[in-house]
């Protein structure tokens, strides 16, 4: 690839006029006669410009001149000369030259003084300013700094408000480069961040940035980007057109001050570099420099710096227009269950649900009846409006009634997957107070419930059965719970999450139309209860009179079994985690199926978009479409959404869209300030998402459900990092917590995965850091890999990553371990592999022969990493479902077929080995 | 700026007319600067008159139009003292040299049976045709080297795959110019410095550029000026001339990154001459 052919180095550059008559003959005189002494004399060019001056041709011209590449150590001097007979002297220094002193030498030098006279009657030429922010050029913008009037210390007052201006705009520690040209040369101080402290008052600071400015070329490291101020406020001798400043692409904007501006006021101009993009950095610079200068300069000095703002009432009125999208459908606060009831009075006799594990179909007429006789039965139990209802059910049909049930009884439900540990369990149903829990008649949960109501589900039916249907609680109404959802964030202990009816009907209304989600509609309920994403499988299905399949939970667990699932029930809406779906891809992208998918939406992690390349491959965005959907649980499910194209995934785009409507989103400081587009920090959500609160934790509800200042009514802090685009839409960073410092470095865990990925082999990743509080605290990665050694995959990030960055081991598996909500399961990585570890020991178990039993105590001791007996227990030796799949890919390259449920199922490697002889290849179900 | 070739700057000799100034147009459209060579003078032993310093002005005017920057020099591409000054002029003119077209040849003295040639007849054809093009490679490679990026555009000949009966020392120059591609293209890979070739078939002359290579090389073949046309059109398959903006097409794209990866190629622009 060649160099970027717009990038330069910092020099600084002139246009002078020339007087009239004054040739290029008088001008090459005049320079062959100048005493130029020391190195790099200056040459002429000369270049006819077919057009007349000040057009926009001669400008573009002349602006090619002024930011063309110029590596040579003298001035380079060019005589434009146009049409009309106008001439003009283009002046460029030489890299690292300190700049204005030896252009104006230089000119004086061509021009023999007449330059000088300014009754020469130049032709007013004006300097252009690019107002569309699309040309490349020009790329200067003048700006009226208020209170800037040239009495006081303009370096001081002008770099205290820039400085100011960067900090609260970057996250990094940005620099600012301060160049003040005096009669005895240049002085150059740097000014960082670090100690910048926004508790001072404004007084305080200014008085800390003119000392800092008078030390002794004073340097400022910092990993940020670096900003330029260039103070040049001498009277010069030679008038010229136009002064250029040191434009550099290392620092994307530079300000220049110079003598002259109006009212004698100093002139302030911002200079964006070429090869910078035209993204307007410069003309929100120069609000933001306006706006702050002000406060600053004109403002109460007694105020702390954290008071001064970046956005005057308008353009923050502007910025959080940018990140709300208005109300589009707007059906009226509802209740969930009077959603699926509507659709029931509709069309009763539609199919509802579908269970494929108990060969079960639903109508809505069956579904809500049911529910309704369920909830009569909880009446019956003693549930009253406003209870809360535990649910530790497997997925089945059945689960859904009593959901309904519990909604038309006036309670909240509380989902409790039974496949947790009995004392988390048993943590939620204490901290959230059940009042009943339902339960599966053979209920594994040891004594999770104790001392708490339970309920069997054969019971409740029995009791059902002697009701009539219970009609819904009339005392409660949209605004009341519905579910209340726990969720396990990086820190602290599981948190109820109490979301009510209403926003459930929003997210319909916001996405039903552009979803075009219908009675067509056929879509799995593939997540557990427990973790949010099924309240918009269950309800959004049910709530828009699709039909719902059930799907098994041991058909989540193995992708083909999936896939056979989506094939055999037509399935057209799916909603999966990128971790959940990336198993089903490769399975497509081997032998891709005519699936009947039509929209893919993703949640709950972060998606690479990258990864969906050989998807669209076999299914064109034409005919299914892929949605990429930013949520959190605390703001009903989701936030944004992004429609992703081919072109996305080729470009890696990170946006997750703009809000969903009735949502909005913007992006604050760490001290809770708006920050405008461009600029990464904490990502709030308001308008209809918001769930009510935290169960019973005021505290923590205080904390992350605030009231919006703006009046749109309450902010959820989501913790999550982001970033507003211009255009609204939203950029997610990952969370704010998983920046790490190892050694002193701040690292970026989602940024390491980011390079993994881009490996074209590496399918799916991800990045932990182990020992995190230690000295010798390693970063360890795990990759699911498609015809590549992990050496070379470290290799590639070797390159890509800074060493700190590079992670010290990388792990091939088969798939990454995910959680029950389909998130990559951190806890359940193995052990890192050393990179000079060559594959698997030789399977041969000699005292079992060759049969099947050797092949499988074989897997089961690599997979173990120690010898196992015919009779071991798989549970007892620590397996998981990620152990479990180890056996049955190890047991596959051994020609043995069996898969993850007979794994589970026949738990010791005899049952295993008998089964799989009974069982050969080729009448092993088909991948 | 905008183009194909935005902010690069480009070398082309023999810019005075034909193929070249072709060139030099097409690449200022795209947002080139140039650096326009030419002997702009008779060359002794050359049966046919050279470029003139009035059509390299013009190609020059004709950039300009386009928004290039120009610098025109009037060099002979024999001497190494002067191809090493187009070199150093381009770098203190513009900053940097990306792209060097190396279009200077010439077709005749030609026209007869090998072992009648001359050795200043045969001197002269291998001097500019494939010397020329090393010298000027000379000149520039170790700057692009040193910036690694850089692509060389060689301008051959069908001459430079096949032979042509009486013109030996122009297929001769043309195969080692073709020769001196895929070697300076090994050489350069390292480097992301980059030569290919071009192959023109018959090129139609043309007025706007002022091409006439092609009638001269009528002339040697003893076939009339006004018959010359129809004379080569019979030899190609696809009944056509090529044109000189077909040639800048081909050099553009060579010349641009979006050829990035090709390197040590030979491109054919021959309306399928040499498929034969």
């Amino acid at each position: 690839m060649s160099p970027n052919p717009t990038s330069v180095t910092a020099r600084h550059a002139a246009v002078y006029p020339v007087a009239a008559g004054y040739t290029a003959e008088d001008c090459r005189a005049a320079l062959a006669a100048d005493p130029w002494s020391g190195p790099g004399r200056p040459r002429l060019w000369t270049e006819s410009v077919p057009a007349a001056c000040g057009s926009p041709a001669a400008l573009r011209r002349r602006e090619r001149e002024l930011y063309g590449r110029h590596s040579g150590p003298a001035v380079r001097l060019t005589l434009l000369e146009y049409t009309d007979g106008v001439r003009e002297l283009v002046a460029v220094t030489g890299p690292g030259d300190d700049g204005p002193d030896t252009l104006d030498r230089a000119a004086l030098a061509v021009l023999g003084g007449t330059a000088a006279r300014s009754d020469t009657g130049f032709p007013a030429v004006r300097v252009p300013e690019a107002e569309d922010g699309t040309a490349p050029w020009p790329r200067c913008r003048t700006v009226t700094v208020p209170g800037l009037d040239g009495a006081g210390d303009t370096a001081a007052d002008l770099a205290g408000a820039l400085l100011l201006v960067a900090a609260r705009t970057h996250e990094d520690e940005p620099v600012l480069d301060v160049a003040v040209h005096t009669a005895d040369g240049v002085h150059r101080v740097s000014l960082g961040t670090d100690a910048l402290d926004e508790d001072q008052p404004v007084a305080a600071y200014r008085t800390w940035v003119r000392e800092e400015l008078a030390r002794p070329l004073a340097t400022a490291g910092g990993t940020g980007p670096r900003l330029a101020l260039e103070v040049d406020l001498r009277p010069r001798a030679v008038p010229a057109l136009l002064r250029v400043p040191a434009l550099d692409a290392g620092r994307p904007v530079t300000v220049r001050v110079s003598a002259g501006g109006p009212d004698g006021a100093p002139q302030v101009q911002c200079w964006t570099a070429p090869g910078t993009p035209p993204d307007g950095r410069a003309a929100d610079l120069r609000h933001r420099l306006t706006t702050v200068a002000r406060q600053l300069l004109t403002g109460d000095q007694d105020v702390p710096l954290a008071a001064i703002t970046l956005h005057d009432p308008a353009e923050r009125a502007r910025l959080l227009a940018l990140g709300r999208t208005p109300r589009g459908t707007d059906s009226g606060p509802r209740r969930i269950d009077q959603l699926v009831r509507a659709r029931a009075e509709q069309a009763p006799d539609a199919i509802a649900l579908t269970d494929p594990q108990e060969s079960a179909t639903w109508t809505y007429r069956e579904l809500v009846d049911t529910g309704e006789r369920f909830a009569a039965a909880l009446h019956e139990l003693g549930v009253r409006p406003g209870d809360r209802v535990g649910v530790c059910l497997d997925r089945s049909a059945r689960l859904v009634a009593v959901l309904l049930a519990v909604m038309t009884a006036g309670a909240a439900y509380v989902p409790l997957d039974p496949t947790y540990p009995a004392d988390r369990l048993a943590y939620t149903a204490r901290d959230a107070d059940l009042s009943l829990v339902v339960v599966e008649d053979d209920g594994e949960h040891g004594d999770a419930f104790a001392g708490r109501s339970t309920v069997t589900l054969s019971r409740l039916r029995e009791l059902a059965s002697a009701q009539r249907a219970l009609a819904p609680a009339p005392a409660v109404g949209p605004d009341d719970p519905a579910y209340v959802i726990y969720t396990s964030g990086s820190t602290g202990r599981p948190k109820g999450v109490v979301v009510p009816h209403r926003n459930v009907g929003r997210l319909l209304d916001a996405t039903a139309d552009d979803f075009r989600l219908g009675p067509q509609d056929v879509w799995t309920w593939f997540h557990s209860a427990a973790f949010d994403f099924s309240v918009w499988e269950i309800w959004g299905c049910l709530g828009t009179g699709g039909r719902l399949v059930v799907v098994p939970y041991w058909t989540c667990r193995s992708p083909e079994d999936f896939r056979a699932l989506l094939l055999q029930e037509r399935v057209t809406v799916l909603n999966q985690t990128p971790s959940a779906f990336s198993r089903l891809l490769r399975l497509e992208v081997a032998d891709p199926a005519p699936l009947a998918l039509r929209i893919v939406v993703f949640g709950g992690e972060t998606l690479d978009t990258r990864a969906l390349l050989p998807w669209f491959d076999t299914h064109p965005e034409s005919t299914c479409r892929m949605v990429n959907m930013f949520g959190i649980t605390e703001t009903t499910v989701h936030v944004t959404a992004r429609t992703v194209t081919r072109a996305d995934a080729l470009a890696a785009a990170q946006s997750v869209g703009r809000a969903l409507p009735g949502w909005s989103v913007r992006v604050l400081d760490a001290r809770g300030r708006l920050l405008p587009p461009g600029c990464a920090g904490e990502i709030a959500v308001g308008g209809d998402g918001p769930a009510l609160e935290y169960l019973g934790r005021p505290e923590l509800t205080a904390e992350r459900f605030v009231d919006d200042p703006d009046g749109d009514g309450r902010l959820y802090l989501s913790g999550d990092k982001g970033r507003l685009l211009p255009d609204g839409q939203l950029e997610h960073l990952g969370r704010l917590d998983s920046q790490i410092k190892v050694r002193g470095h701040r690292i970026e865990l989602d940024e390491i995965r980011s390079v993994l990925l881009a490996h074209p082999a590496v399918r799916a990743a991800a990045v932990v850091l182990t020992r995190p509080a230690d000295e010798d605290a390693t970063l360890d990665a795990y990759v699911v890999l498609d015809g590549a050694e992990t050496l070379e995959v470290r290799r590639h990030a070797a390159r890509l990553l800074p060493e700190y960055m590079v992670p010290a081991t990388v792990t091939a598996l088969a798939q990454l371990p995910l959680t029950v909500n389909g998130k990559v399961d951190v806890a359940s990585l193995p052990e890192p592999r050393a990179l000079a570890d060559g594959g698997e020991p030789a399977a041969v178990e000699g005292e079992f022969g060759q049969g099947p039993l050797a092949a499988v105590l074989a897997a089961w001791r690599v997979t173990f990493g120690e010898p196992v007996t015919p009779d071991a227990n798989f549970f007892d030796l620590g397996g998981n479902s990620l152990r479990a799949l180890r056996v049955v890919h190890l047991l596959r390259d051994a020609g043995i077929r069996v898969d993850v449920r007979d794994v589970y199922r026949l738990r010791t490697p005899s049952a295993l080995a008998e089964a799989a002889s009974v069982a050969p290849a080729d009448q092993a179900r088909s991948a | 700026m905008s183009g194909r070739l935005a902010g690069r700057t480009a070398v082309v000799t023999g810019a005075g007319r034909g193929i070249g100034r072709a060139c030099a147009v097409a690449f200022a459209a795209q947002g080139a600067d140039l650096v326009l060579v030419d002997i702009a003078g008779d060359l002794p032993g050359v049966p046919y008159p050279a470029a003139t310093p009035s059509q390299l002005d013009h190609t020059a005017e004709l950039c300009r139009e386009r928004g290039a920057a120009v610098l025109t020099v009037k060099a002979d591409v024999r001497d190494p003292a002067a191809c090493a000054r187009v070199a150093a002029d381009a770098v203190e003119r513009f900053g940097s040299l990306d792209v060097l077209v190396n279009n200077a040849g010439i077709a005749g003295p030609s026209g007869r049976i090998v072992h009648e040639v001359t050795e200043d007849e045969w001197a002269v054809m291998i001097d500019v045709n494939l010397n020329g093009a090393w010298r000027m490679l000379k000149a520039v490679g170790a700057m692009m080297v040193a910036q690694r990026s850089g692509s060389v555009v060689n301008v051959a000949s069908t001459a430079g795959l096949v032979g042509y009966r009486n013109f030996a020392g122009y297929v001769a120059s043309k195969h080692g110019l073709v020769g001196l591609t895929r070697a300076a293209a090994l050489d350069y890979a390292p480097y992301r410095v980059r030569v290919n070739a071009v192959c023109p078939g018959s090129v139609r002359d043309s007025e706007e550029w002022e091409g006439r290579m092609l009638v001269e090389i009528g002339r040697s073949m003893e076939i009339a000026p006004a018959d010359h046309e129809a004379e080569f059109i019979t030899q190609m398959p696809m009944n056509a001339l090529v044109e000189a903006d077909d040639v800048a097409g081909a050099a553009l794209w060579l010349a641009s990154d979006e050829s990035r990866h090709a390197t040590g190629g030979v491109i054919t622009v021959d309306a399928g001459y040499s498929a034969r």
